[in-house]
């Protein structure tokens, strides 16, 4: 929203002060200003001129040698090239020496062999928008020689606020609401803003029905009769119609700018009628039947619900209630009797009709805020006081119509000094506290040990409906600079710790420090592309639904990383040959039986961490341990004992089926590691090897340990001992470790693979597994007549595996 | 007797020391040592001839021999050490390398900026006692909305852009529904930090994305005040630009909190004066904030009027692109190694 400090300085005096000044104290006190903007810079030097005389230029045909009289006794010579220039003319005249909004220096220069001291001005040049074909011709009674911009009344300021700073302040939306802020603010008295004081109810001066009396608790109809004749409806007084421009509204017609010059000053929207247009003439205030059609002022058809509140006259809808007005029904320049409609409608109702039909208006804007019950009556009486001023002629019909009976409501409410003083952390006096909200019209009046405060119609509503909303406008009109920080006094009580973000860092330690991975962030949305190629025959009942998603192209919940990793992993493979990439996130399932129940009713949302590694040109066989290697490097940080495994529960889709790694702790899987499948490679167009892992942060979190006990440590020497076996493929490594471990018993203390060899001088269907052996005793030298037998015990115990010692 | 064995000795040792002179190899005086003093050596065989000797004779070439013995190893160890120093000095004159002759590449990991800044300020916020709390990212209409005096209807909803979901939940549109969970969950006096994603049904730009990243912060104690949140952002914004920064709080509304402020820092590009940065007004938006509404306290089942509390929301994505000067926020998202390869 825009305000010109024209305006307010109508209705508060703001003399002395800078306009960067009340910028800054409503930023601080009241809204965000977002800009502070200078009309008519530049126009300084332009003054009110008349071309006393015109004459063709004698070398050019389209210029025009120019006497201009700009009230110095002296006419001054101008060639000018508007086609439209005449004597007799009210002229704009920039002189030499000016430098004009577009930043052109005036000189006194020949134009083909003719004098030229200045220009007369077009909009365009006078930085006022418009065309540029002629110049701005002003009315006769223009003063010769006045300043133009004050003349023309373009030396405004005008502030940009903020409307987000200002959603719960219904009064603040129209001038005169920002001027009982600057006259709080800065001391200055508030004028009384004038009105029509004769107007008076009148129940039976017009046939006006309120059918729906929760959408329209109060409906008040002003008529007036233009009269007929030759004068008709006079223009918008220029003052006026400059004032809108500043702020951004176009001028129509009086009816109209009056409507919506009433609404910029005190926010109350109101809507003329051409009376002669309602059937009737009649008004009635009812809910939308289903269906109804209405056309509004944009010339758009509506339809309509029993949502909507609908304002009628004898036959058909006329108006949108309080969003916008029909388009049969409008005001022209023919109107010669208007009723103007000055109503309130809830607020809920008139914003679920702007959403629903997509319609906003400034009226929607200001409706929405739920406005002060006083506001209607009030916007009557100065749009008949203003229309009086403007057109004389016209009549106002001293009785108004009106029907429903919403009463203004002012709140009392008590303030206890000490809980402001303590909520705000600022010296504040009783007497100054009193003195800021008596500023901005609260009644103040002491009750014992606090204030008893009552909140004027106009802020009761929505706005300050509790102490600490009292407290909320001592604060800032004292200025929140005034508290002075201090670092609160808190108990030294230690953080709990968060075990999930315990396992992050340590991921990130190793997954970034050591094993160079780059740690990304994927949307939380599958995609429909993602779904159809990732998640194949998943039914629609595995997913969460997004139920609006103007945004973004899915209306899916991920389930899982992967296809974000896909994704990525593919279009950084255009750019680099090894790419390895990790996600710790979110995936969002439906609640099933299995899951538990949650207070809530909520999904179920797994933490998981993701990481994908593909390099191109490598073997996948390699890739595949270096990834288990990596994952192996994570759990051992995290201190997690597992197990690879053969798959035990079907594995994801991102997994080869038979190169798969199930990471099981206690027997619980919670992660997996595998080659991409092919056909998941092929659909996300990867040509590379690539390998992935996917682990359960949760079931993580459950089985780390926080810490790890020493194991003591022997001081006798260890012996070590190799051993290889020539093993058939279908055993496992896993299964021939743990019979080494059994038939070694205790002292065997360590026990590595250190290799694995396949080809020659081998078995068809077997590798070659050598191992390393360490034993060691904590009471005692370990001798060979000890360890001999142990190591012979692993070898007939593998022999009946089918494993063939190798010398 | 015993002279012509002296003269012997004599001579062995002048012979050597001569040779040790000249040596110009470790390998030589090595040999040297063997030939002499070693175990079959030349003064090792006329000592063991000593038991042929009468006991003057033993006492005087035994101590001819010893003395030449410790001579020549002194010599030895001294031409040695020389050598040495000679073979160091002439390495010293020789090695030189090209300072600035790379690295062999090593494939290095990258941590991404947001959740850097993140961890840094959780680490800032668990410094000060705060407890890092999550919660759930599809989030109740009553949590998201109600619990924080935003009914059904109210104008605030409208600026939020909600994400809807089945079952007429929201993805949260901020961290704030965490402020009523927390409470709820842990009680009152309560410190508590909740970073996380959310999001917003707003078409990307440079500036804007439908997923971006909040830390949500809220204390709750006796006597709480707006000069204690205050207080508290200072040093937040001091631990993240590493000096004392200019800050100032102006009122604004969000409905959980009463009274509602936001605060902004000194524009440091232009110190202040104005600049395009800061839309020449020298100061930039960080975060809302505010006291919590006493019906949010309420809410979370504590009592306004023994407890007060402050609350605020920083957009950490925002705060990562001033730290890093990233000029459009739809590279957080991207997972583009030539982006993220830059942190
Ligand atoms: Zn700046």
């Amino acid at each position: 929203m825009k305000l010109s400090l024209r305006w307010l300085t109508e209705h508060v005096d703001l003399a002395g002060i800078a306009p960067d000044e009340i910028g800054r104290q409503l930023t601080m006190k009241t809204a965000l200003i977002e800009g502070v903007l200078r009309l008519g810079a530049g126009l300084e030097k332009v003054l009110v001129g008349l071309v006393v005389e015109r004459e063709k230029h004698p070398n050019a045909d389209r210029l025009s040698c120019c006497k201009v009289d700009v009230g110095s006794g002296t006419l001054v010579d101008v060639v000018c090239g508007a086609p439209n220039v005449a004597a007799g003319q009210k002229i704009a005249y920039a002189p030499v020496g000016a430098t004009l909004p577009s930043g052109l220096t005036l000189e006194a220069r020949k134009i083909r062999g003719a004098m030229s001291h200045g220009m007369i001005c077009s909009t365009d040049e006078l930085g006022l928008g418009g065309n540029h074909d002629g110049i701005l011709v002003l009315p006769e009674e223009a003063p010769i020689g006045a300043p133009f911009r004050e003349y023309f009344g373009v030396d405004d300021v005008i502030f940009e606020i903020d409307n987000k700073s200002i959603t719960h302040r219904a009064d603040l939306w129209g001038h005169y609401g920002f001027a009982r802020e600057l006259a709080a603010i800065f001391g200055r008295e508030l004028r009384p803003l004038p009105i029509d004081a004769t107007l008076r109810a009148e129940p039976d001066g017009f046939d006006l029905r309120v059918e729906d009396p929760i959408g329209c608790p109060g409906y008040l109809g002003l008529q007036v009769d233009l009269g007929s004749g030759a004068a008709g409806i006079p223009a918008t007084p220029r003052w006026m119609a400059r004032r809108l421009e500043a702020v951004g509204m176009r001028p129509v017609s009086l009816l109209v700018d009056l409507s919506n010059y009433v609404m910029l000053e005190i926010g109350q929207p109101t809507h003329p009628f051409d009376q002669d247009r309602l059937q009737g003439p009649r008004i009635v205030v009812r809910r939308a039947r289903e269906g109804e059609k209405l056309t509004t002022l944009d010339g758009q058809s509506r339809e309509l619900t029993p949502e909507d509140v609908v304002i009628a006259d004898g036959e058909r809808g006329v108006a949108i209630a309080g969003v916008m007005g029909g388009r049969e029904s409008e005001v022209s320049a023919s109107t010669q009797r208007v009723f103007l409609e000055s109503a309130s409608f809830e607020a809920a109702r008139v914003r679920r009709t702007s959403s629903r039909l997509g319609l906003r208006s400034e009226a929607v804007a200001r409706f929405e805020k739920t406005l002060d019950a006083t506001l209607p009556e009030q916007a009557i009486r100065r749009y008949s006081h203003l229309l009086k001023q403007v057109a004389t002629s016209a009549i106002v019909r001293a009785g108004f119509a009106a029907a429903g009976g919403e009463q203004a409501r002012t709140v009392t409410l008590a303030l206890r000094p000490e809980r402001a003083r303590s909520k705000l952390g600022m010296e504040l006096g009783v007497e100054e506290m009193a003195a800021r909200l008596r500023s901005i019209a609260f009644e103040v009046r002491a009750d014992g040990d606090r204030l008893s405060v009552t909140v004027p119609a106009f802020r009761a509503r929505r706005d300050v409906t509790c102490e600490d909303d009292l407290i909320e406008e001592v604060g800032r009109l004292s200025g929140y600079e005034r508290a002075l920080p201090s670092l609160p006094r808190l108990a030294v009580k230690p953080a709990m710790r968060n075990a999930l973000r315990r396992i992050e860092r340590l991921a990130v330690r190793c997954l970034v420090h050591e094993c160079g991975y780059a740690e990304t962030m994927g949307y939380s949305f599958a995609s429909d592309r993602q779904v159809a190629n990732y998640h194949v025959g998943e039914p629609e009942s595995g997913f969460v639904h997004l139920q609006n998603s103007l945004t973004v192209d899915a209306t899916r919940m991920r389930r899982s990383l992967m296809p974000g990793l896909l994704d990525a992993a593919r279009r950084n493979l255009v750019e680099f040959d090894d790419v390895r990439l990790f996600d710790a996130g979110r995936e969002y399932l439906p609640r099933r039986a299995a899951d538990g129940v949650d207070p809530d009713g909520l999904p179920v949302e797994r933490r998981v961490l993701s990481l994908l590694r593909t390099t191109r040109g490598g073997g996948v066989d390699g890739l595949l341990l270096t990834a288990r290697g990596d994952v192996e490097r994570l759990l051992d940080r995290l201190d997690v004992a597992w197990q690879g495994r053969a798959p035990t529960t079907p594995p994801p889709a991102f997994a080869h089926p038979g190169r798969t790694i199930e990471i099981a702790v206690e027997g619980r899987t919670v992660g997996v590691i595998a080659q991409l499948h092919p056909e998941v490679a092929r659909r996300f167009e990867i040509a590379e090897s690539a390998v992935a892992a996917e682990i359960d942060l949760d079931r993580i979190v459950a089985e780390s340990r926080a810490t790890r006990r020493m194991r003591p440590l022997s001081p006798f020497p260890p012996t070590r001992r190799d051993l290889a076996f020539e093993t058939p493929e279908s055993v496992a490594v896993a299964d021939v470790l743990r019979e080494i471990r059994e038939a070694a018993g205790e002292s065997l203390l360590e026990l590595e693979l250190f290799d694995v060899y396949r080809g020659k001088n081998l078995a068809p269907g077997h590798r070659s597994l050598a191992f390393r052996l360490v034993y060691r005793a904590h009471d005692r030298t370990l001798s060979d007549a000890e360890i001999e037998p142990l190591q012979q015990r692993i070898v007939e115990r593998l022999a009946r595996q089918g494993l063939k010692l190798r010398s | 007797m015993s002279e012509p064995i002296l003269q012997s000795i004599r001579d062995i040792e002048s012979r050597a020391h001569a040779a040790i002179a000249v040596a110009v190899a470790i390998e030589t005086l090595q040999a040297i040592e063997r030939d002499v003093l070693g175990k079959t050596g030349q003064l090792s065989q006329i000592l063991r001839g000593l038991k042929d000797l009468d006991d003057s004779g033993k006492k005087s070439v035994g101590q001819a021999g010893n003395v030449a013995k410790r001579a020549l190893e002194a010599a030895l160890s001294q031409r040695k050490s020389a050598l040495e120093s000679a073979v160091i000095a002439e390495a010293l004159a020789r090695d030189r390398i090209d300072p600035t002759e790379p690295a062999p590449r090593r494939h290095a990991g990258h941590e991404h900026p947001v959740k850097s800044v993140m961890r840094e300020l959780e680490d800032l916020f668990e410094s000060m006692g705060f407890t890092i709390v999550d919660g759930p990212e599809i989030e109740t209409d009553y949590f998201n909305f109600e619990a924080l005096n935003i009914p059904p209807n109210h104008p605030a909803r409208d600026t939020q852009d909600t994400f809807y979901v089945e079952g007429g939940h929201v993805l949260r549109t901020h961290t704030s529904g965490l402020q009523v969970r927390a409470m709820r969950k842990y009680g009152a006096p309560l410190r508590v930090v909740s970073p996380g994603r959310v999001f917003r049904n707003e078409t990307q730009d440079a500036s804007h994305e439908h997923t971006f990243h909040q830390l949500e912060g809220l204390v709750v104690d006796e006597g709480i005040s707006v000069a204690h949140l205050k207080a508290v952002l200072d040093e937040l914004l001091e631990r993240i630009f590493g000096e004392r920064v200019a800050t100032r709080l102006r009122p604004h509304h969000f409905p959980f909190v009463e009274p509602g402020l936001e605060l902004d820092f000194q524009c440091r590009l232009c110190g202040g004066k104005g600049c395009a940065t800061c839309k020449q007004t020298g100061w930039i938006e960080l975060c809302g904030c505010g006291m919590v509404h006493p019906k949010v306290l309420a809410a979370g089942n504590v009592d306004p009027e023994k407890f007060s509390g402050f609350a605020f929301g920083l957009g950490i994505d925002r705060l990562t692109m001033m730290r890093h000067a990233i000029s459009d926020i739809r590279w957080m998202m991207s997972g583009d190694l030539r982006f993220l390869r830059q942190f």
